[in-house]
């Protein structure tokens, strides 16, 4: 009976790997994406452009951690295309600056270049829109102070408390301490945690304002008014994919193809395809196909 | 009751794709209980015989199992790149504890007079090992195995973050965009997959307690 | 090497701080957890009818993706270390329950009929056999949950709840390789030295008549 139980298991096991090892195979472009519904949806954006308008065949692989999972699996020729990367992200993480220019041209120029040095990458001009923070509140904080811009929250910012993503205290350039000195003013209570789960908590009262990422669907979801960046103090950082140099090398044409969605989607499109995906649950590799066929970025 | 609804919907439109997630996780955390066995009981006996090795392992495995999830998946990625392999080590490495920590505390408890009349029977130490030592100990260790086991299938959620799929990818793609419904459809298969191989598990371990049965009738 | 001791000799107070924050999260979630789990691990081993059952529902809690039981928890307890404390309580329990149950079901026999025909009551025999003779598997089972426990509560900071967590995280973000490090390390530090009393816990409770059969 115990040895029964033992065969089931290892003929499970061996079936298993060989079809792990069995699809992992031939001349695929490999696209690495984080779980987020923007880069899936661009993901699959970029394999069907690639698809629809080259003989090259692609794999998305999913999921992944975080960006220097990314950055890694892309260094060790596990994925040959990055999705999405975030210029201001970047900067930091990968090429590990902390002071920076807030010009999103010279920001731009910076990780363009930096990329290719350190890691032969290229660093595509962008999809057209911007990730970057943004300050919102509760619709009925919003009303009740007449919140508009940034500058407005002075005045109320000692009673309310803020949530944050849990690395945005920290950041060096545009993070917390440059805030304060750049705005002149600090929040009551300040809680790092998940962006995920701010949301949640701005649902229950926990926290009042919510620093969000501006292609966020969930704004419009949980009714958070946006606030103007008056100061300017969030760089408009820029969303592009990324590829390996010896990739382009090996296949000249997925430059031009990839090029076809080069400022093709602005911050206002992104929200909404992610607001089909978050909010409507529609399936993300058909977001990506109506976008591109609306565009004639692909044919039927 | 809405999201019970709309879970089941997720369940009806993508059940192709949750039982090939449902496989993927099945498969690596099983791998990775298997190599831990295979590593965890005899390091564990290791322990036994020498009281400064045993404090090494120990601390070892306490500090393996504290690194974080990330980190750790980077560290092995460097050696194994995205997929399977890089997963299942290590899930492996963070099963390790209950399995040593158990087989470690049953071999010890095991009654010193069996061994000492072991010991008189003319038996080596191997013998005393396999005979009476494993045996006695059987019920304990295999405690350690069914928890490490639910740790594992729990925490096998991690392996989308270096692409090997799995359920932890419906779950993520739940977090990610606050769907409790996709978080659930990747949970509950999970959790039945938890009940299941226990329930598989605590047949193994009543052959187990049969044997432990008729050596204590034997002794 | 040196910026990593810089960054060390910079922030050594918000380290000190979400070390502190991590060991009473850590230990209040998994003395919690014992008063709950020994206990119900020795009643489960008198009503083996309703065992599959509770270590059923305590295998589930397992499995569920810490971020969604703690987005579970914001509607119950809003943010902070309370519900951490609670999602690390749950977590903490399958050990302790299982390693009681089992290390209580495995006492010889032939020892609670002697003690029995001794004329013990019941609860002499828990008291005086049972729980002497399994009180190492329990602790064993303890000082597991207790490194898991150290290591799990790196989640606190994923719900404002501090911890050493919030190095990792915020590391993580912003590549900070001496951030991640320095969370790491701590954590390690604090597991080991957990274990190192959590032993000498074990080493007091077992019964000095096992400590001397050992000796020989």
């Amino acid at each position: 009976m115990i040895k029964g139980n033992w065969i089931k298991a290892l003929i499970i096991t061996g079936l298993s790997l060989l079809l792990a090892t069995g699809c992992s195979s031939g001349d695929v472009v490999k696209i690495g994406h984080q779980p987020t519904s923007e880069q899936t949806i661009l993901a699959h954006m970029l394999k069907q452009v690639i698809e629809g308008n080259s003989d090259l065949k692609t794999e998305l692989v999913g999921g992944l951690g975080a960006t220097p999972v990314v950055l890694k699996a892309m260094q060790n020729n596990d994925i040959q295309i990055s999705a999405v990367r975030y210029v201001g992200t970047d900067i930091t993480s990968s090429l590990g600056l902390e002071e920076f220019s807030k010009d999103p041209q010279e920001a731009f120029d910076l990780v363009k270049n930096g990329v290719a040095e350190k890691f032969d990458q290229l660093w595509f001009p962008s999809y057209g829109f911007e990730n970057t923070y943004v300050f919102t509140v509760r619709k009925e904080l919003a009303d009740k102070y007449n919140l508009q811009k940034i500058s407005d929250l002075a005045a109320h910012a000692k009673e309310l408390s803020l949530g944050t993503d849990s690395s945005w205290l920290e950041r060096p350039n545009d993070g917390y301490q440059a805030f304060i000195q750049e705005y002149g003013f600090q929040f009551g209570k300040t809680t790092p945690m998940d962006i995920g789960l701010v949301y949640k908590a701005v649902d229950t009262k926990e926290v009042d304002i919510v620093l969000a990422y501006s292609t966020d669907s969930r704004l419009k979801e949980y009714n958070l008014v946006t606030l103007e960046d008056d100061k300017h103090f969030f760089p408009p950082y820029g969303a592009s994919p990324v590829v390996r140099n010896d990739t382009l090398k090996k296949y000249p044409q997925l430059e031009e193809v990839i090029n076809k969605l080069t400022g093709k989607i602005d911050t206002q499109t992104m929200t909404a395809l992610n607001y089909q995906a978050d909010i409507e649950k529609k399936d993300p590799a058909a977001i990506a196909r109506e976008f591109l066929l609306e565009h004639g970025l692909i044919q039927k | 009751m809405d999201l019970l609804i709309g879970t089941l919907g997720v369940f009806a439109s993508s059940w192709k794709q949750l039982l090939a997630f449902t496989g993927e996780h099945l498969f690596m955390s099983a791998s990775a209980i298997l190599i831990a066995i295979a590593a965890g009981v005899p390091l564990a006996v290791w322990m036994t015989r020498n009281q400064r090795v045993a404090f090494l392992i120990q601390t070892t495995i306490n500090a393996i199992q504290t690194i974080p999830t990330i980190s750790l998946l980077l560290i092995v990625m460097i050696f194994l790149g995205l997929g399977y392999g890089t997963a299942i080590t290590a899930l492996a490495l963070y099963s390790l504890l209950p399995i040593v920590q158990n087989t470690y505390a049953g071999l010890e408890n095991v009654n010193k007079n069996l061994i000492e009349a072991g010991t008189g029977m003319g038996m080596t130490k191997l013998q005393l090992l396999t005979k009476v030592k494993i045996p006695l100990a059987m019920p304990i260790i295999l405690t350690g195995i069914r928890v490490a086991t639910v740790v594992s299938i729990g925490a096998a959620t991690m392996a989308t973050f270096v692409g090997a799929g799995g359920l932890g990818e419906m779950i993520m793609r739940g977090i990610v965009t606050t769907d409790d419904q996709k978080v659930l459809a990747g949970a509950i298969p999970a959790a039945l997959l938890v009940i299941l191989v226990d329930l598989i598990l605590g047949k193994i371990e009543k052959r187990a307690n049969f044997r432990l049965q008729t050596a204590k009738a034997q002794k | 090497m040196s910026e990593f001791i810089q960054f060390l000799t910079d922030r050594y107070d918000l380290v000190l701080k979400l070390l502190w924050e991590h060991s009473y999260i850590s230990l209040i979630a998994v003395a919690g957890g014992f008063l709950i789990a020994v206990p119900l691990g020795i009643l489960l081993t008198r009503t083996e009818k309703i065992n599959t059952y509770v270590i059923g529902f305590v295998n589930i809690l397992q499995t569920i993706p810490s971020l969604a039981l703690l987005g579970l928890m914001i509607p119950l307890l809003g943010i902070g270390a309370v519900p951490a404390i609670v999602a690390l309580f749950l977590y903490s329990l399958l050990p302790m329950l299982r390693n009681t149950y089992t290390g209580i079901r495995e006492v010889d026999p032939a020892l609670i009929e002697a003690a029995r025909g001794m004329g013990m009551t019941s609860f002499q025999i828990l008291w005086k056999i049972e729980l002497p003779m399994a009180i190492s598997i329990i602790m064993g089972g303890f000082r597991t949950a207790t490194i898991y426990t150290i290591s799990w509560a790196t989640l606190a900071a994923v719900i404002g709840g501090g911890g050493l967590g919030y190095l990792v995280f915020t590391g993580l973000g912003l590549a900070n390789d001496n951030m991640m490090i320095t969370g790491a390390l701590a954590t390690a530090m604090l597991a080991t030295i957990a274990d190192l009393l959590t032993r000498n816990i074990q080493k007091m409770c077992t019964p000095k008549g096992l400590k001397i059969k050992r000796a020989n």
